[in-house]
This record gives structure tokens, C-alpha cells and sequence, in this order.
């Protein structure tokens, strides 16, 4: 009795769990269908650097379009060294970097714990004003800005990061008062009990907790340097300028026409960092958007 | 009306207790003699009147004990023990809330909030109300000598056809790739958010571009679009079409979306952390009343998500307003200049007043959009 009851079970259990195996396996089929097409999609752009970065001028010139250069042009990574000084702007671009991302993490992790921590008068509404200001445009400030540091002589330094940096930013100043404000009020509490100050609670027991928040926005923040293109441009002359700028208008023959290969070697060299060090970060990173970008 | 009367961290600052015997020593006397005759009420008035100083009650306490006044002292415990648990009772609401109020000062607020708003009053106000003041000038931002010249400029912006052409594109711009990324970045979202094998590779690939550079990005969709050799022509040209000259008017248009498209992958982080974040077993129940996968994302998974696709609205539409170096890269060396968004035309003469404009056009949207994202942030 018991033993055709466990066989009728299982051949019960069996027949609409097959149905459901396969259906389940042609949805996987599907999914990695997709999913493949896509990565292709989103990879191509890097590949076709890639190739675009060893080919020879006159190869990028021909009609019917030349897929694969004949032989890879290694020596453009070179070219694209030496074209410029490379070293050089990109020692530029790593001391702005710096120098902007170590005083904006730590300014905004102290405002960011100011709104979510602390208690005074009008703070409610200077919390909307820092976020709506999170929308305004940087075009919008840049011009008065320039005009203004010209006058103070700081036009062609490094010093407007520097101001910048201690300047905070509303956006990352936003995501340290989300996790801030996450954090359980009796931690607060028995550091009060204890004796504690606020500089103390913030700097002691908020910010070593905040690990991938610092992480998120510190890389945010380097990446934001490093990428921008504008505010070198307009703040820093020819020399002191940064690699983003440089290699943009660096490359190119007699006749102002770009070497688009060696651009494109040079780029590659130029985004391996920052994709490295997302790599390298990225659990921190999901966890540190995931923590505060998005609770309410 | 006697909190303070608990025993707590206070009795720890031997120094200062001791310190505050001396100095209220005549006080303290009457206490003890208060005390002595265990004349309660009349304690109690004087620890009124000296209301203002906790350490009056202190020593009013210390003496209690120290005298070993024994029914007084059990009085008193028994006061602090009904008033810790009184205060334990009443920790919500509005007692609370006083009680944090006090012990939070104004002053340590705006010390620690003082760099962003030194920051905003010096670097954002300033600077925009010298922008709106020139604006109203013939200032050209080098030669010293200008003069009032009121509305001409803002007259002369909205003349020229550059300005609505320019504004008519950074709408367009916005109305197309919000809704596309947010449809994109959550498609993207629920595709890797499958428990296949090796599924984080993919997310990973999906999200890199995201993190390129901006000016790398421009490089590398330049060379994608390139007339001559770019991906784009050869696949279109091996179909046996004609190559088409993708960086110059509104076909730059197209390559711009294209390139904003294809960092799809920020959103579709957003979005898998909220899609993480939504409890298994809700999913569960839906799929045990039989929902079929549509049902269980239409009701279940897009209702909980709401926050977060309105949090990438707001973004998404501030991004797209404030795209500039895209576009100036883009068309960079690539035919005319492409104009592609309002930005690109404040390289013109007036561009003081354009950014003026600006502003404004910028903070009139803004101000909605703020207003009903601080639901979400807050």
C-alpha cells in the first residue's frame, strides 16, 4: 500500500513538474538568446575601438570598409604615449582627481550627516534647496564662475577643485544622508550616554560604518574628474590641463585632421583605470547605491 | 517635573559634583537641612525656583544620599525608577521629540552643514545673481566698459530662430531618451535579475559602458559613426546600402541617442536593486494564485518599483536637459556645427545671455520637479 502510493505520487508529482522543467528550460533558452545579442550589442563599441586603434590611416580610409587591420598596429599604443606627453596629463588629471575626491567624500559625508542626523532651525528647507540644486545645470554656473576666479587669479591652478571639493556635492551629500539616516538611533544614543560628541559619533562610529558609501562616492567622484571635459577646458590652460582635454586635441597632423587611431589607443589607455577600479569595487558599489540611493 | 532625578551618567563626573559642593556650598546646606527634616516639599519648591541649574538638583540628590536619609531616599528611587519608565513609555510622539530637540543644538547642525552652504552661497548664488545681473548689461565678459542696456539681450535671444530650434531639440531630446532609457534600464533589469549561471558577467558587461568617460564614450561612437570607418556604415554597406554621414545635422541626432542608449546600465542598476529589494514571498504568493509572468510583473513587481523609476525620471530628465559634452564632442571635427542640443549654441556671441536664459527655462522646470521628487527623497 505504502509503496504504490509513493509510485502513484511520484507519477503524479512527475508529469506536470515535466512540463514545467521544460517550459522552464525553453524560457532559459530564450534568456541566454537575449542576453548573448545584447552583450554583443553592448560589446561592439569596445571591440570596434579596439580595431579602430590598430588599424593603419590609409586602412581607415578604404571603400569597401576594411573589417580586420592587416597587421595590428601595436605601435600605435606607443604613438599615442609619445604623440603627447601622456605621462605628464595624466599625472594632471590623477592630482585633480585627488584633490577634488578626498575633501568632497569626507565634507559630504559631514553635511550628509548634518541633514540626517542633527537637529536645527529651517532644515527642512535647506535640505529641498540642496536637493533642487542638484538639478541645476552646471552650464549655468560655469561662465559667472570663471569670470569670478579670473578675478581672484585662480584661473589656470588647481585651486577651484580644491574649493569645489570642500564645497561638497548636493548629490553625494544626498546619498551619505540616505545611509545616514538608516543607521538605528540607539547606536547614537549609547555614544551620548557614554559621553560622546557629535564630531566624535560622526567621525568615530558614522563613518567607519559608511564603508560602501565611501567607497560609491569617492568613486563617483574620481571618475567625475577624470571623465570631465568641461571645467579643464575652460579653468586650465594647454599645459596644466588633463588628459581628457589633451588627447582630444592633441592628436592630429599639420592639417588639424585627427589621427583617430592613435585617439583611439590613447583612450583605451585612458579608460583602463576607472574601469578597473569600478571592477575592482563593484560590490561596494551596488551595495553602497542599493543602501541609500533609493530608500525613502 | 523632576526628570533630571534619574540616575544616570551624571553621578560618573565625580570632579564636577564635587566642584559644584564648594561652589553652592550655602545652598547646599539649606538642602541638607531641608533634607535632614525630610521636609520634602520644601525641597521640592527650591528645586523649582533653581530650575535652571542641574546641578542644584544634583547636589540636591547627593546630599540625599550622602545623609543617608533612608525614607528620602527610597522616595527618590522610586521617583527615578517611575520616571525612567514613564520616559520608556512615552518615547514615541511628541514627548520624544522634545526631548531630542533639547539635546540637539541649532549651532552643531549648521557647523556641520557649513560647507555646503558656504559652498552654495559663494559658488551657486553668486555667481548666478552676477549672471542675471550682467545679463541685463553689454558686458562681454573681457573689455571693462559696459552699461544697462535692460531686456535687449533676452529680445534678441528669443529673435533668433537658433534659440527655438535649439530648445525644440533639448525637448525632443528629453521626451525620447527618458522613457527609453527607464523602458531600456528596466527590461535590462529583469533580464539579468534571472538566476542563471554566470548571470553577474552579464550584468557587469551591461553595465560598464555606463562608467566609460564621457570623452572616451564621444571617441568611441565617433568611430563607430564614422563616414568612412565606422561599424555602423560597414554593416550597412554589407547589406548593400549606402553609407550615410552620421555626424553632421539630424542624423547626429540619432547617433547622440544611440550613444546615450547604450549606457543603459546605470538605470538597470537602479532598477536590480529594487527589484532585489522586493520580498521573495510576495512573488510567490502571486504565483501560487496563478499570475502568469505578465500579472506578476504588471501588479506586483511595477507597482513596488514605482519610487525607484520616478527617482530615475527626475534624474534622467535632469541629465538630459544638462547634456552638453556629449554633443560638443560628438560633433567635434564631424562637419558642421551640429547644434544637437541648446547648450552647443552658447558658443556664440551672446552667450551670457543665453546662460541667463537658461536659468531660467531650467529652474521653471526644476521647481516641479523638485517639489514632487522630495516625496521620493525624503
Amino acid at each position: 500500500m505504502d509503496a504504490y502510493y509513493k509510485i502513484n505520487s511520484s507519477l503524479e508529482r512527475r508529469k506536470p513538474a515535466s512540463g514545467r522543467t521544460q517550459r522552464r528550460m525553453v524560457g532559459k533558452a530564450i534568456s541566454i538568446v537575449v542576453l548573448v545579442v545584447f552583450s554583443c550589442i553592448f560589446l561592439a563599441p569596445f571591440l570596434w575601438l579596439v580595431i579602430t586603434a590598430l588599424k593603419t590611416i590609409p586602412e581607415m580610409g578604404e571603400l569597401p570598409i576594411r573589417w580586420l587591420p592587416r597587421i595590428p598596429q601595436w605601435i600605435n599604443f606607443i604613438k599615442a604615449l609619445t604623440e603627447i606627453d601622456y605621462g605628464h596629463y595624466a599625472l594632471n588629471s590623477l592630482t585633480l582627481s585627488l584633490l577634488f575626491t578626498i575633501p568632497v567624500t569626507l565634507t559630504s559625508a559631514l553635511v550628509g550627516f548634518g541633514f540626517a542626523r542633527l537637529r536645527g532651525r529651517g532644515k527642512q528647507a535647506l535640505f529641498l534647496i540642496m536637493l533642487s540644486t542638484i538639478m541645476l545645470p552646471a552650464m549655468v554656473t560655469l561662465i559667472p564662475t570663471y569670470i569670478i576666479f579670473s578675478h581672484l587669479g585662480l584661473i589656470d591652478t588647481y585651486w577651484p577643485w580644491l574649493i569645489w571639493g570642500l564645497a561638497t556635492s548636493p548629490f553625494f551629500s544626498f546619498l551619505f544622508r540616505q545611509f545616514f539616516a538608516g543607521i538605528p538611533q540607539e547606536l547614537e544614543e549609547a555614544a551620548v550616554v557614554d559621553g560622546c560628541g557629535y564630531w566624535r559619533i560622526f567621525w568615530q562610529i558614522f563613518l567607519p560604518l559608511s564603508t560602501p558609501v565611501l567607497a560609491t562616492v569617492a568613486i563617483l567622484a574620481f571618475a567625475s574628474v577624470w571623465g570631465d571635459f568641461l571645467g579643464p577646458l575652460i579653468f586650465l590652460g594647454p599645459e596644466n590641463t588633463t588628459l581628457a582635454v589633451a588627447m582630444t586635441t592633441g592628436y592630429s597632423d599639420a592639417m588639424n585632421h585627427p589621427f583617430i587611431n592613435i585617439l583611439a589607443s590613447g583612450i583605451i589607455i585612458y579608460m583602463v583605470p576607472i574601469l578597473l577600479a569600478f571592477l575592482l569595487a563593484q560590490r561596494y558599489f551596488v551595495r553602497g547605491i542599493a543602501t541609500s540611493g533609493l530608500k525613502g | 517635573m523632576h526628570r533630571e532625578w534619574t540616575f544616570g551618567a551624571g553621578f560618573r563626573r565625580d570632579g564636577l559634583e564635587q566642584c559644584a559642593c564648594d561652589l553652592l556650598d550655602p545652598l547646599a546646606i539649606t538642602y541638607e537641612r531641608d533634607l535632614w527634616t525630610q521636609n520634602r516639599r520644601i525641597a521640592q519648591a527650591r528645586c523649582t525656583r533653581y530650575r535652571s541649574s542641574w546641578i542644584v538638583k544634583k547636589v540636591y540628590l547627593m546630599f540625599a544620599l550622602q545623609k543617608k536619609s533612608a525614607a528620602l531616599r527610597t522616595t527618590l528611587v522610586a521617583e527615578g525608577q517611575r520616571q525612567q519608565m514613564q520616559t520608556a513609555l512615552n518615547r514615541t510622539g511628541q514627548q520624544r521629540k522634545r526631548r531630542a530637540r533639547s539635546r540637539y543644538s541649532n549651532r552643531t547642525f549648521y557647523l556641520f552643514i557649513a560647507p555646503w552652504l558656504l559652498g552654495f552661497l559663494l559658488l551657486t548664488v553668486v555667481p548666478m545673481g552676477y549672471a542675471l545681473l550682467v545679463s541685463f548689461t553689454n558686458f562681454d565678459g573681457v573689455s571693462s566698459r559696459w552699461h544697462w542696456i535692460g531686456l535687449r539681450n533676452y529680445v534678441e535671444l528669443f529673435q533668433n530662430p537658433e534659440t527655438w530650434l535649439s530648445l525644440e531639440r533639448t525637448l525632443g531630446y528629453m521626451l525620447l531618451i527618458v522613457p527609453l532609457t527607464i523602458i531600456g534600464g528596466l527590461g535590462l533589469a529583469l533580464l539579468v535579475n534571472q538566476n542563471l549561471r554566470g548571470i553577474s558577467a552579464f550584468r557587469l558587461l551591461f553595465y560598464l559602458p555606463s562608467v566609460v568617460p564621457l570623452v572616451a564614450t564621444a571617441v568611441i561612437w565617433r568611430s563607430m559613426f564614422d563616414q568612412n570607418a565606422g561599424l555602423v556604415n560597414a554593416i550597412i554597406e554589407d547589406f548593400g546600402g549606402h553609407g550615410i554621414v552620421w555626424l553632421s545635422d539630424s542624423n547626429a541626432f540619432v547617433a547622440l541617442i544611440v550613444l546615450t542608449l547604450w549606457g543603459i546600465g546605470g538605470g538597470m542598476i537602479y532598477n536590480l536593486a529594487g527589484l532585489q529589494a522586493i520580498p521573495q514571498e510576495l512573488i510567490e504568493a502571486a504565483k501560487v494564485d496563478g499570475a502568469n509572468p505578465w500579472q506578476r510583473f504588471r501588479s506586483v513587481l511595477l507597482p513596488l518599483l514605482t519610487p525607484v523609476l520616478f527617482f530615475q525620471v527626475v534624474l534622467g530628465v535632469i541629465g538630459a536637459l544638462q547634456t552638453f559634452t556629449q554633443p560638443l564632442l560628438l560633433a567635434q571635427n564631424g562637419g558642421p556645427a551640429t547644434t544637437v542640443t541648446v547648450q552647443t549654441s552658447t558658443t556664440s556671441t551672446w552667450s551670457m545671455s543665453i546662460t541667463r536664459s537658461f536659468t531660467i527655462s531650467v529652474l521653471a522646470m526644476g521647481r516641479p520637479c523638485c517639489g514632487s521628487s522630495s516625496r521620493v527623497f525624503c
